[in-house]
């Protein structure tokens, strides 16, 4: 298990830091870095996302499960 | 007439001919036409794997548009896929609202959308280390059950 705390590293919301990458619902190699091996979607607090782009993310997600890019569940 | 700009992305059944698929299409084009509207782009991005099944298919063909139209356009077209026996599924979305076609016509809109084709599966083991880091060695990964989860702080089901 590893279950160390590290001391916490400031996150810096991606999508804020690189204004060019677009959360594009069409491109499941970004999403999949914001859902889970399981197919959930990962939580602001992990993924450091601020609170806009991760509005933005989530809808994302949800569209490209719509169109089967992305899982609902995945694994088993 | 205020146009706003849409993208549809159909996944018909893979078991679709090319003949079907352009008559899908056609018809697609036809209801764009007389609704005044204007083809931006149109793309088939053949067939792809589903992340899940879909009418028990693995497998779907993927048709992709971007067009200028008025709203009530939409309205038919999607009824008229919902009609079409092939199409398993559709999206649209609003790209932009009250629209200037010409505009985007020169913005070059016309570029491919589609999205990157994916492996099955790639090994890679990127749990722990930097997140930026990860997300950049990561653009070459199958877009569908990748390893990715952070997971190392989050108890995964909490009781």
């Amino acid at each position: 298990m590893n279950r160390t705390r590290r001391p916490s590293r400031k996150k810096v919301c991606r999508f804020c830091a690189d204004r060019s990458t677009p959360i594009d619902y069409k491109d499941p190699r970004l999403l999949k870095y914001f859902v889970t091996e399981r197919g959930k979607i990962v939580p602001r607090r992990i993924s450091g996302n601020c609170a806009r782009h991760q509005r933005e993310m989530a809808i994302a997600i949800k569209r490209a499960r719509h169109i089967a890019l992305l899982p609902f569940v995945a694994g088993e | 007439m205020i146009l706003h700009e849409y993208e549809t992305t159909v996944i018909v059944h893979p078991e679709t001919t090319d003949d079907e698929m352009n008559r899908i299409g056609e018809r697609l084009l036809g209801i764009v036409g007389t609704f005044q509207g204007t083809m931006l782009l149109k793309e088939d991005w053949g067939l792809r794997k589903l992340a899940y099944p879909i009418r028990k298919q693995p497998r779907g063909r993927y048709l992709y548009m971007d067009f200028a139209s008025p709203a009530d356009c939409v309205g038919e077209m999607e009824r008229v896929l919902r009609i079409e026996s092939g199409v398993m599924r559709f999206l649209t979305v609003r790209l932009g609202e009250d629209v200037d076609v010409e505009a985007l016509k020169l913005a070059g809109r016309d570029k491919s959308r589609k999205p990157a084709d994916d492996g099955e599966t790639s090994l890679r083991d990127d749990r722990e280390g930097d997140r930026e880091e990860d997300m950049e060695e990561g653009s070459g990964g199958p877009p569908i059950r990748g390893p990715v989860a952070p997971l190392d702080d989050e108890p995964e089901e909490e009781d």
